[in-house]
This record gives C-alpha cells, sequence and structure tokens, in this order.
C-alpha cells in the first residue's frame, strides 16, 4: 500500500491534468475499498488510517495541491478552452475524493485549517462557475467543516460566508447549487461540537444566526426550519 | 373604493404572518368598514411597483362569490400595503387544527373551491398557492373563498424565494418543481394535495425535509388517499395528482365528478365555525389555568429564603471551624432524591450543601410534591443554582474572614460580593456554568458527529454511484 500511496502522490503533484488523473484514480480505488463495509480482513483499513497520520503517505495533502494547479490551469483560458470539461469533471471527481479522505480520515481536516487553503473553495465560489463545481464545492466544504469550529471560523475571516451568500442570491444560480448552499446553511447554524480542543473557537447557533444575518434576510427561518425537520437528526444544543 | 393611504385605516389584529408578509384585520376609518391588509416589506428588493399595481388592479376586477375580493393597494414608506377582503372564520388550516375533517365538509370545500378556480382558469390566471391555509371562510354565510393568490403570493414567494429558497413544497406540482413551462394544471395538482391535507390534517410528506420532498414529488408516484375513504374521495384525488399535467382533470370537468355533485351546502360548514370559536373560548380558559399553576409555584421561594438565614449561619460556622473533614467524609443518604448523574456532576461541598438542605425538617410538603410532579429537570435546575450561588456566597465569606487580608483586597472581595448578589437568577446561573470545570470537556476519545455519520453514508453511497459510471 505504501508504494501505491506514494505512486499516487507523484502523478497528484505533476501540476499536468492527465498524470493527476491517474493519481486520483490510485487513491479514489484505495479509498473506496477501505471505506466500504467490509465483512473481511479490517487490517488493510487499520493501516491505511496509520499511513494517513503521515504527512509522507498522507493522501488529502497531495489532493489539495492538485486542486490549487487544476484551478490555476482553469485560469489559462487558451488550455482550459480545449479541455474544459475534461477539467470540470477532474475538478468535481477530485473533491469527491477529499470528502472521503476527511470523512475516513478526520485528522486530515486539520490541513483544511488555513486561509489559503480554504481560498481555493472562495475561487470555486464564484457566479461564473458551472454549477456542478458549485455544488461540489459547497458539499466538501461542509465535510472539511463537521466537528472543526476553526474551520469554520477561518472561513469566515476571509469573507467565505459572504461569497456563499452572494452566490445563493446570484440571478444565474442553478437550483441545484441553492440547494446545496441551504444545506450548507442548515449545517453552518446547527451547534457544533463542545471539547477542550475546540472551546476557543466555538460560536453558539444565537451568534451564527447573527453573523450570517449580516448578509442573508430571514435566517431565523432557516434555524426554524433547521429545528422543525432536523435533516441532520436531533441536534445537541446542550452547550448553546 | 377605498382610500390608498395608510391613516385612513386601524389595524386591529395581526391574522397571520409569513416570511415577508403580516396580515392584519383593518377597519377603513371613515365608512367603518373591516377588511383585510396584507403588508409586504419592500426593502427586500423590490424597486418598481407598477407592474404590482397593474396586477392588483386586474385583480380588483376578478368578481366570483369564491374568490378574495382585492381592493387595490398603495406604498407607505418602504412597506407595501395590499387591501383584501376579511372573512371572520378564518382559513381552512385554522379548522384542521381541531381536526381532521369529514368527507362531507371536504366535498363542499373543494366543490366551493373549484367554483373559484374555474372562474380563475376561465380568466386564464393560475393561482399558484392552492393550500388550506389560503382558503377562507365565512363563520356567517358558511362561503368558501379562494385568497393569497395572484400578486400578493407571487410577491410573498418571490421575496422569500429570492433570499432563502425555503418555500413550502409540500403542495407544488411535479412540474412547477422541475422549472418546465406549466400553467392552470399546476393548481390541480395543489387543489389534489389540499384534499390529502383536509382528509389526514396534513399534506403527504409532511415530515420530511422541504429539500427531500421537491427532488421526491417529480420522481414517486402520486400520493392516493388510504382505503378508509371512500371510493368516490379516493377517485377524485386520484384526477388530480396524474404526473403528466394533461392527464389531469380540468376544474369544470371536477365539478361534474360524482364526489362533488353530491356536496351539500355551505350552511353546513357553519356549525363547525361555531364549534371553532368556541374552541378558542376553551384554550383562554386553558391558559388561565396555566398561569394558575405557575401562581402556585411562587411561594415556595419565600420558604427556602426564611430558610436561607439559618442555612447561611449554620455552614458559615461551620467553615469558620476550618473543619474539612465533615465536608470530604459526607455520605449521601440512600433516601436522598439527587440523581446519581448529579453526584458525579457536583463537587462535594454542593453535595454536602444539598444534602443539608433536603434534610431540613423545616423544608415544606408542597415542596417536594411539586419536584414530583414538574420532575427531576426542575429539581436539578433551582437546587443546583441555588446551591452554586450559595456555595459562592460562603466562599467569598470565608475568604473575607481572613485576617491577613489587606485592606484593598478586603475592599474589592466586598465589592464582588455585592454585585454577585445583585445579578438576577439568569446571569448569576449563566456565570456559575461559565466558571464550573466540565468532565465533558475532557472526554478523551471524542465520538463523530451525527452529521459526520450522515455526510459518510451519503459519500459512500455517491461513490458506489460514481464508479458503476466509470466502470
Amino acid at each position: 500500500m505504501e508504494d501505491l500511496l506514494n505512486n499516487a502522490k507523484q502523478h497528484l503533484c505533476m501540476r499536468n491534468p492527465k498524470l493527476i488523473r491517474i493519481g486520483l484514480r490510485q487513491v479514489e480505488s484505495i479509498v473506496y475499498h477501505v471505506a466500504k463495509p467490509s465483512h473481511d480482513d479490517k487490517i488493510p483499513r487499520e493501516i491505511f488510517l496509520k499511513l494517513q497520520d503521515s504527512p509522507l503517505y498522507n493522501s488529502t495533502t497531495p489532493c489539495i495541491y492538485a486542486l490549487d494547479s487544476l484551478l490555476e490551469y482553469q485560469q489559462n483560458e487558451e488550455a482550459y478552452e480545449k479541455n474544459f470539461q475534461f477539467i470540470q469533471k477532474l475538478i468535481d471527481d477530485l473533491l469527491h475524493v477529499i470528502e472521503g479522505l476527511v470523512l475516513i480520515h478526520p485528522k486530515s481536516q486539520t490541513l483544511f485549517e488555513d486561509k489559503a487553503t480554504l481560498r481555493l473553495f472562495i475561487h470555486l465560489l464564484q457566479p461564473s462557475q458551472p454549477s456542478m463545481l458549485q455544488v461540489a464545492a459547497m458539499k466538501t466544504l461542509v465535510c472539511i467543516m463537521a466537528d472543526r469550529p476553526l474551520a469554520i471560523r477561518l472561513f469566515e475571516q476571509i469573507n467565505g460566508l459572504q461569497q456563499i451568500c452572494v452566490v445563493f442570491k446570484h440571478k444565474q444560480t442553478s437550483q441545484d447549487t441553492r440547494f446545496q448552499i441551504l444545506e450548507f446553511f442548515y449545517f453552518y447554524l446547527s451547534p457544533e461540537p463542545y471539547s477542550i480542543d475546540v472551546i476557543a473557537y466555538r460560536k453558539t447557533r444565537t451568534e451564527k444566526q447573527a453573523y450570517l444575518s449580516k448578509y442573508l434576510s430571514n435566517v431565523q427561518g432557516l434555524r426554524d426550519d433547521l429545528d422543525k425537520f432536523q435533516p441532520f437528526g436531533k441536534l445537541d444544543e446542550t452547550f448553546d | 373604493m377605498y382610500p390608498l393611504n395608510a391613516n385612513s385605516y386601524t389595524l386591529l389584529r395581526k391574522l397571520g404572518s409569513g416570511s415577508f408578509g403580516v396580515v392584519w384585520k383593518a377597519r377603513e376609518n371613515v365608512s367603518g368598514d373591516i377588511i383585510a391588509i396584507k403588508q409586504i416589506d419592500l426593502e427586500t428588493g423590490i424597486d418598481d411597483i407598477t407592474d404590482i399595481e397593474q396586477e392588483v388592479f386586474m385583480l380588483s376586477n376578478c368578481n366570483s362569490s369564491n374568490v378574495i375580493q382585492y381592493y387595490g393597494c398603495f406604498v407607505d414608506g418602504y412597506t407595501l400595503w395590499i387591501l383584501m377582503e376579511h372573512m371572520d372564520g378564518g382559513s381552512v388550516s385554522g379548522l384542521l387544527k381541531m381536526g381532521r375533517l369529514n368527507e362531507q365538509v371536504i366535498s363542499i370545500i373543494l366543490r366551493e373551491v373549484l367554483y373559484g378556480l374555474n372562474y380563475l382558469h376561465g380568466q386564464n390566471k393560475i393561482h399558484r398557492d392552492i393550500k388550506a391555509a389560503n382558503i377562507l371562510l365565512s363563520s356567517s354565510t358558511g362561503n368558501v373563498k379562494l385568497a393569497d393568490f395572484g400578486v400578493a403570493a407571487q410577491l410573498s414567494n418571490a421575496a422569500s424565494r429570492r433570499h432563502t429558497f425555503v418555500g413550502t413544497p409540500f403542495w407544488m406540482a411535479p412540474e412547477v418543481i422541475q422549472q418546465t413551462s406549466y400553467g392552470l394544471a399546476a393548481d390541480i395538482w395543489s387543489l389534489g394535495i389540499t384534499a390529502i391535507e383536509m382528509a389526514n390534517g396534513i399534506p403527504p410528506r409532511a415530515t420530511m425535509h422541504p429539500m427531500r420532498v421537491i427532488f421526491e414529488i417529480p420522481q414517486s408516484e402520486p400520493p392516493k388517499l388510504d382505503d378508509h375513504f371512500s371510493p368516490t374521495f379516493r377517485d377524485f384525488v386520484s384526477c388530480c395528482l396524474d404526473l403528466n399535467p394533461n392527464m389531469r382533470w380540468s376544474a369544470k370537468e371536477l365539478l361534474q365528478h360524482p364526489f362533488i355533485k353530491s356536496a351539500g351546502t355551505v350552511k353546513d360548514i357553519i356549525p363547525l365555525l361555531v364549534q371553532k370559536e368556541n374552541k378558542l373560548f376553551d384554550d383562554s380558559d386553558q391558559s388561565v389555568l396555566e398561569e394558575t399553576i405557575n401562581n402556585t409555584l411562587k411561594p415556595f421561594e419565600e420558604p427556602i429564603a426564611e430558610g436561607n438565614a439559618d442555612i447561611e449561619d449554620w455552614t458559615f460556622e461551620t467553615v469558620k471551624k476550618s473543619d474539612s473533614t465533615v465536608l470530604g467524609n459526607t455520605s449521601i443518604p440512600k433516601n436522598s432524591i439527587i440523581s446519581s448523574q448529579n453526584k458525579e456532576e457536583l463537587p462535594s461541598s454542593i453535595k454536602y450543601l444539598e444534602k443539608t438542605i433536603m434534610s431540613d425538617q423545616a423544608t415544606p410538603h408542597p415542596f417536594s410534591k411539586s419536584l414530583s410532579e414538574k420532575g427531576s429537570s426542575y429539581h436539578k435546575s433551582l437546587t443546583s443554582d441555588f446551591a452554586m450561588k450559595h456555595y459562592i456566597k460562603s466562599t467569598i465569606r470565608s475568604m473575607l474572614l481572613n485576617d491577613k487580608l489587606s485592606a484593598t483586597q478586603r475592599s474589592s472581595l466586598e465589592s464582588f460580593y455585592t454585585s454577585f448578589i445583585s445579578l438576577d437568577k439568569n446571569l448569576s446561573s449563566k456565570f456559575v456554568n461559565q466558571i464550573t470545570p466540565d468532565n465533558r470537556l475532557h472526554h478523551k476519545k471524542q465520538k463523530r458527529s451525527p452529521i459526520s455519520q450522515l455526510l459518510f453514508s451519503r459519500w459512500l453511497e455517491e461513490t458506489e454511484k460514481r464508479r458503476s459510471l466509470n466502470g
């Protein structure tokens, strides 16, 4: 497994979309087999998680690097125009794999507690981006922020919430994107975990509601819907 | 017909409110006429109301006994006022709060709504928001009228949707959700859903998240009424709820449906509305009863306050003696009403104080009785707050006994004590909670939140879908 992870890492760091795709397929294959419910051997999963703890073998790091290079490639209008469908699909797949990596290996979420990394999502959340990528970005944001108040605070600091509201209200924004943003709002307005590690960065639901209300009307309506329909199940509001 | 300025009206009572609109019962000051006024906040970004004025003018020309009359509109500051007919019986939605409706009543309401729809559709107007909440009743005549259609609904929905996209999808037709071009048949779907709403008390999928509802409606089989209802009623609903708009019956056709043709007169609805008003009166009595219950809790504060001096003095003396072994060695009696959870959470000195409070023979019986009635949460809240506050007081007092304290420090401590005493119950409770060490902060193995677990299972599902596409 070490060799495969290393090989994937090398491909992902090549700054060449076709090689990135090869590397991504390699990571995706490993992650899927490790993640799927199995009655068989649990050892590969344990090995994978141990390797992910190591900076040398962590897979999320090269994926972030690949995301950065693909977004840079997207800025090159001439090259991008020829391959834009391929690039868009690749970014979408990459974001999906990143979701899996952080959900399986929560420590990898800490890699996103960084403004420069979070800004990659601001790039994806422009009204001019295709809906497919906007949706993928919103999904991935929820995954990297789940249980991580610091990532949420940093995203606020780079005006991420404001940007999401801009996209939400933009006339050209598709219904798919709006639904996904709506789910993000429900996530954002949910209670944050309460532990010694994150208490310094924690905000209550009321505080977040007030913050979001700066950019969005009727946040109380969202809050009421969240409480009534419980899209994430029953919420633990003990500490809010 | 009615003046178009705010000063001409007196707002009497709020009838209802949505995301961006409030509806008032109001009186026109000159004639004394009672009307309904819908107020919509224009700060949400609607720039020009010329179109709105034109449409309200068109609505003013609606002349059907089954459609609410619109009288006009104007802007007052940043608020759009829309003047409408008032219906004193409230909405069918309000009626449903008393319980489900029987088929006889449902058939009457549906017929009257169909008359209104037939009229609107004859003028090529789509209502767009048919549901029980938008069907209004007259308690004197039993008349049934459609409300909140055309500009009033579109404006509210547009304003709401523009910002939050939180709407009410339960009554939406599949083609509306898919945003294909839709027409009069969308109202027929909503009417079918409303029929189910009246029969069951809630629309189909009411307990499902609206986002999921929006995805499910176009993909699922149309909802049905179950076998408890008559075959003609079930057939009526099926005629409304076809996924293909072209296959749905029109309002005109539905008026000929056997379920509708056998409906009774609107006067049959009046007794229900009388019951509804009586129910409201009963509810008022209930609220008075609740106040009585609340009042009975107040006397308990005095006995505690009376006992407070004794408790303080006693504890004061104990601390003065510096007899720490007593605090440390005290055990909780087996018959103590302090729960095991409390034992784990509270510092030992607090347990000691609570034991004292609970074992005091002077504790009045009504207090214990009240605890059993209200449950342990009330007990925990009251005794914990009281004990914690008392603990802080006694701590400060014991510090003041220190002879080595400098004059400055003593003065500061006295000021702190005075300030703390002056905090109200809520604030002192919050303060104490914030400074109390919390064991739950230090869980070594933090369980993943339900959100993460949900996200993971969804990710896995989507991964399998992608792999099958790529493979």
